[in-house]
C-alpha cells in the first residue's frame, strides 16, 4: 500500500527533519559559535513548524512563531554570544567524549527518543506522530548534551534545545496556549538565559575555565 | 486583589533602586513585607471563616477566587498564604538587622543590598501567585519565577562556592520545571481529549476528571513528568543535588524562606495536579501514592545518613528540610487519610525550620563561617541564640508538644497500620537524624575548647529582633501542636486536607 502525503504534511515533515538535524549536528560540534548558530537555526525551523501548523487554522500560532523568532532566534543566541565574548570564553568547548563518540551518543539518544515518542504517541490520539517523536527527540538530545558536555555554554544550549522540544510538544498537543501564559513562558526562558549567562561569566572569572567538572567545592 | 498584592511587592522591588540611603532601603523592605503580609491575611481569611461556618465561602470559593476564575482560594491556599505572610514578614524584619550588620562589616555593598531588596519581594510575589493560581500556565511561570528570582540570592556572596551553588540551582531546577511543563501540557491535553473544551484551569481539569473525561493512560504519563519535574524543585532524593548547596549559600533570612516555605509551596502545586490524576484514575490515589511512598522513604533515609557525616551546620539544616519533605511525601503515600498529617506538618516545619535558619544566621554573623568545626562554645558566646536554637531544634525533632510531634505521630500511626516495613525504615531514619543533629549541635554549642577565662572577656550577647522572632515562632509551633489536639484544630486541618481530596476524605 502506498501512503500519500499532502503538501502541508510534506512541509511539516521537512521542517521537523531539518529541526532535528540542526539539534543533532549541534550536539556534536565543539566550537561555541557553531553550537549557538545551530541553536538559532533549529529555533528558526521551530518557528517554521509553528507557521505550518498555523496553516491548519490555529492562527494564534503565527504569534507564537513570531515570539520564537524574536526570543529564540535572535535574543537568546545574542545574550549567550555577548556573555561569552565579555568573559573571553574559549571557542573550543570541553566534553567527556570526543566528536565522533558524541554523535554516537546523540544517535543512541535519538533512537531512545523515537521509542519513547512512539510509546506515548498512542495516548496522544489526535497528535501528529512525527511532531511527537520530534519533540521527544529534541528533549532527549538536549538532555544528553547537558549530561555529556562539561562546558557551561554547551549545557545552556542543551537546556534550550530541550526547551525547544517542549515547545513543539506544546504546539502539537494543545495548538496555541493563551497569550498571557505564552508571553510568560518566553520571558521566563529569556530571563533564564540572562541568568545563566551572568553566572557562566562569573564562573569563568572565578575558575578561569568553562569546565563544569571543576565545580567541586560543594561536596559532603 | 491578588494583583494588588503582586503590585505592592513589585513596588517594593522597584523602591530598592531609588536613590535612598542604605538604611531607608532596608526600612522600605520591611514596610513592603508588612503591607503585603497584611493584605495576604485579609485575602486568605474568608477561607478560614468558611471552616468555622460563618462566611459565604462555606459552599466553596466563589467570584474572583472561584472555579472558572484565574485565581482559586480554598482553605489550603489560605493556609499557604498565611504561612508565606508570616515567614516573609519574619524574614524581612530579620533581614533588616542581618544586612545592616553585613553592610557595617563591609561584607556587602549598597548595590548588593539593592539587589537583595529587589529580588526578595519578587520571590515572595511568585510564591503568592503559585498558591493562588488556578491557571496551570501561570502556575508554571510562578514556580519558575521562584527559581529565577532567587538565583542571584544564592550567588549573593560571589564566592566560588556560591556561584557554583547558583549554577547548579538554576540549571537543575529549570530542567526540573521544564519536565514539569511537559507534565502540565500532557495533563491539559488529557483533560481536553474527549471533546471537552479544556481551558488551562485546574478547577476545570478536576471537573472533567470527575465526569470521567480524562484520558487515564495519558494522565499517568503526565503525572510521571510532573512528579520528576516538580519533585526536583521540592528536593526529593535522588533529584536533590542542588538543594543543600543552594539553601546553605543564601543569606540566612532567604534560606529561611527557601527551606521554610518555598518547598511547601511547590509541594502543594504538585498535589494540585496529583488530585486531578487521582480523580481521573479513580483509585483513591493508590497509583500516584506509590511515587510519594517510595520517594518519601528515600528522601528520609538518605539525608539522615548524610547528616551523620555533615560538617556544615547550614547544610545540615538543608538536609533536614529534604528529610521533612520526605516525611510529608511518605504521609501522602499512605493513602487519602495521610494527607491530613502531611498538611499538619507544613506549618510546624515552616515555622521551626525558618527559625533555625535565622538562628544559624546569628551564629554565622558571630563566627563568619558555616563550617561546624571552627564554631565552638556557642552556648557561652551566644547564650540567647543557643538556647532558642536548641529549643527550636528539639521541637523540630518532634519533641512534644511541638506541632511536628503531633503530625509525625499521626503519620507513623497510619504507617504502622498500613505499611509496616517502610514505616519502620522511617522510624529508624528519624532516629538516626535525631542523633546526628543533636550530636552535631552539641559539639558546636558545648565544645569546651574555649576556656572560661577567655569567655569572660567576651561581650554579653544582647537580646535582638532575631531572638524575638524565634521566640514568637517557637511559641506558635507549640501552640499549633496543642491546637491540633483540640476538636476544632483537628476539624480545621481535616477541612484543609479535604481541599486535596479525590473523593474519599
Amino acid at each position: 500500500m502506498i501512503t500519500t502525503f499532502t503538501s502541508s504534511e510534506v512541509t511539516t515533515i521537512a521542517l521537523a527533519v531539518s529541526f532535528l538535524l540542526c539539534a543533532f549536528l549541534g550536539s556534536g560540534k565543539f566550537r561555541l559559535g557553531q553550537i549557538i548558530r545551530y541553536y538559532a537555526l533549529q529555533s528558526l525551523f521551530l518557528a517554521g513548524l509553528l507557521v505550518s501548523m498555523a496553516a491548519y487554522g490555529d492562527e494564534h500560532l503565527y504569534l507564537s512563531a513570531l515570539g520564537v523568532i524574536i526570543f529564540k532566534v535572535i535574543l537568546i543566541p545574542a545574550i549567550i554570544s555577548t556573555s561569552a565574548k565579555r568573559s573571553s570564553a574559549s571557542g573550543r568547548l570541553t566534553s567527556f567524549v570526543r566528536p565522533a563518540p558524541s554523535y554516537f551518543v546523540s544517535g543512541i539518544t535519538l533512537l531512545l527518543a523515537v521509542l519513547a515518542g512512539m510509546s506515548i504517541a498512542p495516548a496522544l490520539e489526535e497528535t501528529d506522530l512525527i511532531l511527537t517523536v520530534t519533540a521527544f527527540a529534541a528533549m532527549f538530545l538536549g538532555g544528553a548534551m547537558m549530561a555529556v558536555r562539561r562546558d557551561l555554554y554547551s549545557q545552556i544550549i542543551g537546556f534550550f534545545t530541550l526547551e525547544n522540544g517542549i515547545a513543539i510538544l506544546a504546539a502539537a498537543t494543545l495548538g496555541a496556549i493563551p497569550l498571557l501564559a505564552e508571553v510568560g513562558i518566553f520571558f521566563t526562558i529569556t530571563i533564564g538565559a540572562l541568568l545563566m549567562s551572568v553566572l557562566s561569566r562569573r564562573l569563568k572569572e572565578l575558575y578561569a575555565v568553562e569546565d563544569t567538572g571543576e565545580l567541586r567545592e560543594l561536596v559532603d | 486583589m491578588p494583583l494588588i498584592l503582586v503590585l505592592i511587592l513589585a513596588m517594593g522591588a522597584v523602591t530598592a533602586y531609588l536613590p535612598l540611603p542604605e538604611r531607608r532601603i532596608r526600612d522600605l523592605g520591611v514596610v513592603a513585607a508588612a503591607v503585603s503580609s497584611a493584605l495576604a491575611v485579609y485575602i486568605a481569611w474568608p477561607a478560614f471563616e468558611a471552616v468555622l461556618g460563618t462566611d459565604s465561602f462555606i459552599n466553596g470559593p466563589t467570584g474572583i477566587f472561584g472555579p472558572g476564575a484565574l485565581w482559586y482560594l480554598d482553605s489550603l491556599a489560605a493556609m499557604m498564604m498565611l504561612l508565606i505572610a508570616t515567614i516573609s514578614l519574619s524574614s524581612a524584619i530579620i533581614s533588616h538587622r542581618y544586612l545592616a550588620h553585613e553592610f557595617r562589616e563591609k561584607i556587602v555593598s549598597l548595590t548588593d543590598i539593592r539587589h537583595y531588596y529587589s529580588m526578595v519581594p519578587l520571590f515572595v510575589a511568585s510564591m503568592y501567585v503559585a498558591v493562588l493560581s488556578n491557571n496551570v500556565g501561570l502556575l508554571w511561570v510562578a514556580i519558575e519565577a521562584t527559581t529565577l528570582s532567587t538565583t542571584l540570592l544564592v550567588a549573593f556572596y560571589r564566592k566560588r562556592s556560591a556561584i557554583e551553588a547558583a549554577w547548579k540551582y538554576v540549571l537543575l531546577c529549570s530542567l526540573g520545571i521544564s519536565l514539569g511543563l511537559v507534565g502540565v501540557l500532557l495533563t491539559t491535553y488529557a483533560a481536553g481529549q474527549n471533546g471537552v473544551n479544556s481551558s488551562l484551569l485546574l478547577s476545570t481539569f478536576r471537573d472533567i476528571a470527575t465526569a470521567g473525561g480524562v484520558n487515564t493512560e495519558l494522565m499517568k504519563w503526565a503525572f510521571v513528568f510532573l512528579f520528576i519535574g516538580i519533585g526536583t524543585k521540592i528536593g526529593f532524593v535522588p533529584m536533590h543535588a542542588w538543594l543543600p548547596d543552594a539553601h546553605s549559600k543564601t543569606p540566612s533570612p532567604v534560606s529561611a524562606l527557601l527551606s521554610g516555605i518555598l518547598l511547601n509551596v511547590v509541594l502543594v502545586s504538585l498535589l494540585r495536579f496529583r488530585q486531578v490524576a487521582d480523580i481521573a484514575l479513580m483509585d483513591d490515589g493508590a497509583w500516584t501514592g506509590k511515587f510519594f511512598l517510595v520517594f518519601g522513604c528515600l528522601s528520609i533515609a538518605i539525608p539522615a545518613l548524610i547528616m551523620v557525616i555533615q560538617k556544615n551546620y547550614k547544610r545540615l539544616l538543608a538536609y533536614s528540610s529534604i528529610e521533612h519533605m520526605g516525611l510529608m511525601a511518605f504521609a501522602i503515600g499512605l493513602g487519602p487519610a495521610g494527607i491530613i498529617p502531611a498538611v499538619m506538618h507544613m506549618p510546624g516545619h515552616a515555622l521551626l525550620k525558618s527559625s533555625l535558619f535565622v538562628g544559624a544566621g546569628e551564629i554565622f554573623l558571630m563566627y563568619k563561617t558555616t563550617d561546624s568545626a571552627p564554631v565552638i562554645d556557642v552556648w557561652k558566646r551566644l547564650p540567647k541564640t543557643a538556647l532558642l536554637f536548641l529549643l527550636t531544634l528539639l521541637m523540630l525533632l518532634a519533641v512534644p508538644p511541638s506541632a511536628v510531634f503531633v503530625s509525625e505521630m499521626i503519620m507513623i500511626g497510619f504507617g504502622l497500620r498500613d505499611y509496616l516495613l517502610p514505616t519502620l525504615l522511617v522510624v529508624v531514619s528519624l532516629t538516626v537524624a535525631f542523633v546526628a543533629m543533636t550530636r552535631h549541635i552539641y559539639a558546636m554549642f558545648f565544645n569546651p575548647a574555649l576556656t572560661t577565662a577567655s569567655a569572660g572577656h567576651m561581650p554579653a550577647e544582647k537580646w535582638n529582633v532575631t531572638h524575638v522572632i524565634m521566640i514568637i515562632q517557637l511559641i506558635a509551633a507549640v501552640a499549633l501542636g496543642i491546637f491540633y489536639l483540640t476538636p476544632k484544630g483537628l476539624e480545621l486541618m481535616v477541612s484543609i486536607a479535604q481541599s486535596l481530596n479525590s473523593g474519599l476524605l
